[in-house]
């Protein structure tokens, strides 16, 4: 059926890409720290872009929903937020290790 | 599921959701007095049709249908609109229902949108978990 005359936006889900959530690491073929951490750091700042690219958008008036932008603004924020929390408990951890008395 | 903001993601499709629906209802309030010409087919209410995601994954938009049903004629002679008989095809619309339609829209926007607020809040807080650096 073809509805004609309706001037509402069709829905249109979310562009933001979701963020990888980074596997669980199985037992006995857990990827190393460092890989894992690179790719959360990748998908945070997938995460970052995408709300820089929505924020052009809803000022330029392409962006027609406003809580898409806040919603990826409010995931961007949560993935800094993250990433800096183990920034410090790892910060946290080498500086524990190196004040061991030898 | 599986997403790391999932409950983020399901609120803003039923946010989505809303706003499609205070949409399509908005143009339906905006031609409850649109008669067509004569010949033409009259105005109907468009109505939204929601369909859930799989994967708890919120809600969709599955389609926009109009809304069946007879529509009134009413006597007009001197409408410019009316037929040869002097009668006139009244938009098929419904204020009473549109209106109650916008409200549960406009509670459907605003319970997600407070989803959004919590699940925000909630991640916030598993953030502050464990002692402070």
């Amino acid at each position: 059926m073809i509805v004609s005359g309706v001037g509402a936006t069709p829905f249109v889900p979310a562009t933001v890409t979701a963020p990888t959530a980074p596997t669980a690491p199985t037992r006995g073929t857990a990827p190393t720290q460092g890989t894992g951490f690179a790719d959360s750091l990748a998908s945070v700042s997938d995460l970052t872009n995408s709300t820089d690219a929505m924020a052009t958008q809803l000022a330029t008036g392409q962006l027609t929903d406003i809580h898409q932008f806040t919603a990826a603004a409010a995931k961007a924020q949560l993935g800094v937020e993250l990433t800096v929390a183990v920034r410090n408990r790892a910060v946290e951890a080498y500086q524990e290790i190196m004040r061991m008395q030898v | 599921m599986g997403d790391m903001f999932g409950a983020l993601d399901a609120a803003a499709s039923g946010v989505s959701l809303g706003k499609t629906w205070m949409d399509v209802t908005a143009d339906n309030v905006a031609n409850v007095n649109t008669v067509r010409p004569a010949g033409q087919a009259p105005f109907r209410a468009t109505m939204v049709v929601a369909q859930s995601m799989p994967d708890t994954q919120g809600v969709a938009v599955q389609r926009l249908v109009e809304q069946g049903g007879k529509p009134d004629v009413v006597y007009d002679p001197e409408n410019p609109l009316a037929d040869k008989a002097g009668y006139v095809t009244r938009p098929k619309v419904d204020l009473t229902e549109e209106m109650t339609n916008m409200l549960m829209a406009e509670r459907l926007y605003q319970a997600n949108l407070s989803v959004m607020q919590q699940a925000r809040d909630s991640y916030e807080q598993a953030l502050k978990l464990g002692p402070q650096s």
